[in-house]
């Protein structure tokens, strides 16, 4: 059965699948909302061989009704169709196509628009460059009480662009691209351009000249438009030009901001996470500090010099700190130890120097650092670690026999970019102490690859990060599982999908260890380490935005879906948490009042087919009276019963649905807390998957037979749906013991089950259930998806083959 | 015992042999020499470069015989320079690689500054380091190498072993004129 929500694009590469083109406003297919699709879209050319490679499929158009909520997500999701690729993404009103609500332009890994108005929509999927099998999703995001607040893109001057040339002696290629362009241009800072197009006819010349084709002559636009489009389209074929370093349109009131340290170009990690329009609004204040509780940092690092304030080294065994003493007033990073300099490289993606014309750029812009050491070449201890955490706090005075010492500004925001296997209680007092005191404590989720918790990053109170790669999917390190918060980047080293020359891992400061000297330099790592300080460097910009801003704070924005781009499944799930971080929206949501919410994990719950009973979790966070004094659900199916709550209603309710009399689909109920002090009540979201959904539809399928002892393929067919079941039957085969796995081809490569294309297996796809059938043996079920968790696809990926259809 | 199916299958042949060796110390009560078997010879080592983060190592553990310094450098990516002291003995080199880690906290290390020599195969003692089972570690991944300089002597093979006596590569040497070294099987930690 095709997985609940999920729907293919009427005209991918495949030419086995059933043929609708979607390719203009006039023939937008029809979504439902929430919907997951899977698409494919091709320059001429580009891409494997099928149906569009010779002729192109540029445009995938939709229309679907939207309740103003939503979140509109495009990924990526990768493999060799993905690399090369950009896809445009619009959001248009269906009364008025003349020019996009919204857009999100030459998309590489993920990209997110919100909906701010109820109504109907187009949405176009246009290839930029090259073939991409991309995903499409609608669906809502975390809930608070009082909703979520729309961002809109602001609106910018038809036929102004701003440019920057890329950096060298003279940059005589890029101004001689400038100069035959036919614009007035002002070169306003050195290497830095205002372009001005009298007219579409100017514009017309510059799109010519930079040899892009002009589809705007394929759209009816008014003379306004004509020159909106057309400058976006100038902004994007200049984007792709190799002079320039970045073209924009010339935003109204966008403060133009872009740092001068010259490894900012390498930096796609910060380009990822929007850091540049979040600088727009805020640099950081030097009087937030983030504690680096870590291995200690490189103080005379040029790029780290400057944003030192007074640590400490509790590494109490004098044989792992490798320095020759025990605790004292020197975190000196000595490089003991393993990978060498890590806290120098965790430091510097916090807050290396911002815009001082070396290295890199520190997230967090202006903010301090603290150096706390814990780490020696063995590792640390428990006691070492609870002790910083305490000191960073400014709770715990030490004691080293010339007086007592706390650090002169206790730290705002604490960064533990390591982790162990164990709990402990100590470490979650000391935790618990830290936070009471207001500060909020970030953690890496760990890099098994695996759910198993990974401390402190599981402890209560910890915001658990995961790691993203540079195309923004969960890095195949990365933990994941109940205890993660969000993702961030992480980086990947054996990549280089953006095509820089360089490891697709993070850059930052680090140091390099002779006999008789460190060296200050900078280097790649990769692992959650990394992904964690870019989220400590956010939340000092946060900070710095709204000096008051507690742990709890940080929470319900989080809870919110204010700080983050979904991914994943719609809302809240155990890869990315509450999604990839979003610095912009954060520092954008940390400059309005945070609400006395109460928040519900899971914010949005999700009950797959087989399962009918699930747990809530309710508390309150804020200043306010959040007792909970009503629990309604308007869906006689649903039910949420108080399972073990406390005297302000707070706690665990068990939610239970009755599927009998349930149509296929995904149906939805509302789980309504109402407070006294919140204006609007807690609303989770229920989805709840009854299958077969007539509805869904993940396209034209290939299902395999294989043997479970050798994974060979036995038999295969080919399969269309019909009212959502693809209905199948093998008559010949021989007895044994067999693995069923099915998949979409969106790209006509060969292979199914790749990254991006639907799959599913009977049992699951990570752990396929042999049957053996028999004569009897029928009323074998599973679904295939595109919303399928993207693990173990190299081992169960497969090629089409024509074996005999039985 | 033909050391042909030693290599082909070493791991389940590796403990019968360590069992034979022992046996026959015991019997002989004469040391570790059967009857009529050339006395060990006793070579020495260097460790020449350790790094817990060598990129161009690959994703599984491994060990590679290197013939000469500029092969060790291609190999690591570092500007190796060779102890004053090996020049002259013009060594080989073993390129150990631990795949990649989780954690840091992984390491390779000599556990001698010797190897022996015996019936032609060398048996090379490493201590392969974990982290503690209740420390914390950092979270950026690792990617643990050690490159050895070894002196040359009458070996054809090299077995590579941990502190637990586990043979964790079987190397050969360029000079055997057999094919290419081979990489090891990992075993678990």
């Amino acid at each position: 059965m095709a997985a609940a929500g999920n729907a293919t694009d009427g005209d991918i590469n495949d030419p086995e699948a059933d043929y609708l083109p979607n390719d203009g406003f006039q023939q937008a297919q029809p979504l439902s909302n929430p919907v997951y699709l899977g698409g494919y879209v091709n320059v001429a050319g580009s891409g494997p061989d099928g149906r569009s490679k010779n002729s192109g499929d540029l445009d995938d158009f939709f229309v679907a009704d939207l309740e103003g909520a939503e979140t509109i997500r495009l990924a990526l999701p990768g493999g060799s169709s993905a690399n090369g690729a950009m896809i445009d993404l619009k959001l248009f009103a269906f009364d008025d196509t003349s020019a996009p609500v919204d857009s999100a332009l030459n998309i590489t890994t993920t990209a997110c628009l919100k909906v701010g108005r109820a109504g109907r929509y187009y949405l176009q999927v246009h290839a930029a460059a090259g073939a991409a099998i991309y995903h499409l999703i609608i669906g809502k995001s975390g809930l608070t009480a009082t909703g979520n607040r729309h961002s809109e893109k602001p609106d910018f001057v038809p036929g102004q662009v701003l440019v920057r040339l890329k950096s060298s002696p003279a940059m005589a290629k890029g101004r001689s691209l400038l100069g035959t362009l036919a614009a007035k241009t002002t070169e306003y800072s050195p290497g830095r351009f205002l372009l001005q197009f009298e007219g579409a006819r100017q514009m017309d010349t510059a799109l010519r000249s930079l040899a892009a084709e002009n589809r705007l002559r394929i759209m009816d636009f008014s003379r306004q438009a004509v020159s909106k489009a057309a400058t976006m389209e100038l902004v994007r074929r200049l984007r792709l030009n190799p002079e320039i370093a970045w073209a924009e349109p010339n935003y109204i009131r966008r403060a133009l901001l872009e740092p001068n340290d010259p490894y900012f170009a390498l930096q796609w990690n910060l380009d990822l996470i929007n850091l540049d329009r979040a600088w727009d609004q805020s640099t950081g204040n030097p009087d937030v500090v983030v504690a680096v509780i870590d291995s200690g940092i490189v103080s005379s690092h040029p790029d780290l010099a400057d944003k030192i304030v007074a640590g400490y080294d509790f590494i109490s065994s004098v044989a792992n700190a490798g320095d020759g003493d025990g605790p004292d007033d020197d975190p000196e990073d000595t490089g003991q130890a393993s990978p060498p300099f890590h806290g120098t490289h965790v430091a510097g993606i916090i807050g290396a120097s911002f815009d001082n014309g070396i290295g890199i750029s520190g997230a967090g812009g202006d903010t301090k650092i603290m150096p706390v050491r814990v780490l020696g070449k063995n590792g640390a201890t428990d006691a070492d670690l609870v002790r910083a955490i305490l000191f960073a706090a400014g709770l715990n005075p030490i004691s080293d026999g010339s007086g007592s010492t706390l650090p002169a500004r206790p730290a705002d925001i604490i960064n533990l970019s390591l982790g162990g296997p164990s709990a402990s209680r100590a470490l979650q007092d000391a935790l618990d102490q830290a936070r009471a005191a207001g500060v909020i404590i970030i953690s890496a989720s760990g890099n098994d690859g695996s759910d198993a918790p990974s401390f402190p990053a599981a402890a209560n109170g910890v915001v658990s990060v995961a790691g993203v790669d540079v195309m923004g999917r969960q890095g195949r390190y990365s933990n994941f599982g109940p205890s993660i918060d969000l993702a961030a980047p992480g980086g990947d080293l054996t990549t280089d999908l953006n095509r820089d020359g360089y490891a697709d891992a993070i850059p930052s400061t680090l140091a390099v260890k002779t006999s008789n000297a460190i060296t200050a330099t900078y280097g790649f790592y990769e692992g959650t380490s990394m992904a964690a300080a870019h989220v400590s460097g956010v939340a000092a910009l946060m900070k710095a935005v709204r000096p008051s801003l507690t742990p709890d704070q940080f929470d319900a924005y989080l809870a919110g879906g204010t700080l983050t781009c979904d991914a994943g499944s719609p809302g809240r799930d155990d890869i990315y948490g509450y999604g990839i971080l979003d610095a912009a929206r954060a520092v954008e949501a940390a400059g309005s009042d945070p609400p006395t919410v109460l928040l519900a994990s899971p914010p949005v719950l999700i009950m797959e087919a087989g399962q009918s009973l699930a747990t809530l979790f309710v508390r309150s966070i804020g200043s306010g009276d959040a007792a909970v004094d009503n629990v309604l659900s308007d869906k006689s199916w649903l039910e949420v019963i108080p399972d073990n709550i406390d005297a302000d209603g707070c706690g665990s309710y068990l939610v239970s649905v009755d599927r009998s009399g349930l149509s296929g689909g995904i149906h939805t109920a509302t789980i309504g807390f109402r407070t006294a002090a919140a204006n609007d009540p807690l609303t989770i979201q229920a989805a709840v998957d009854v299958l077969p959904d007539p509805a869904a539809n993940t396209g034209h399928l290939y299902l395999l037979v294989r043997n479970s002892s050798d994974t060979e393929t036995v038999a295969e067919a080919e399969l269309d749906p019909e009212n959502g079941v693809y209905n199948f039957n093998f008559s010949s085969l021989a007895a044994g013991s067999y693995i069923l796995m099915a998949g979409t081809d969106l790209d006509n490569d060969g292979t199914i089950n790749e990254m991006g294309e639907a799959v599913g297996g009977y049992g699951s796809i990570f752990s396929p259930e042999p049957i053996e059938p028999d004569a009897t043996t029928s009323n074998i079920n599973f679904s295939v998806g595109f919303n399928r968790r993207p693990f173990n696809r190299l081992a169960f990926s497969a090629t089409k083959e024509r074996h005999p259809r039985r | 015992m033909p050391y042909m199916s030693f290599i082909s299958q070493p791991f389940q042949r590796t403990a019968l042999l360590a069992t034979a060796i022992a046996a026959i110390c015991l019997a002989t009560a004469s040391g570790c020499r059967a009857p009529g078997r050339k006395p060990a010879e006793i070579l020495s080592l260097q460790m020449v470069y350790r790094s817990s983060c060598c990129r161009l190592c690959p994703e599984k553990p491994s060990a590679v015989w290197l013939s000469t310094i500029q092969q060790a450098r291609s190999a690591t990516g570092r500007p190796i320079s060779l102890p004053a002291s090996k020049t002259a003995g013009n060594p080989g080199f073993v390129l150990i690689c631990m795949g990649r880690q989780p954690t840091g906290g992984y390491s390779i290390l000599p556990a001698t500054s010797t190897f022996y020599v015996q019936d032609g195969v060398a048996m090379l003692d490493l201590i392969w380091q974990k982290p503690g089972p209740n420390t914390y570690v950092t979270l950026a991944l690792t990617c643990p190498c050690l490159l050895l300089a070894l002196e040359k002597g009458s070996y054809n093979t090299i077995r590579v072993r941990d502190q637990n006596g586990m043979t964790r590569f079987v190397i050969r040497p360029a000079w055997s004129g057999r094919t290419p070294p081979v990489s090891g099987k990992e075993k678990p930690f």
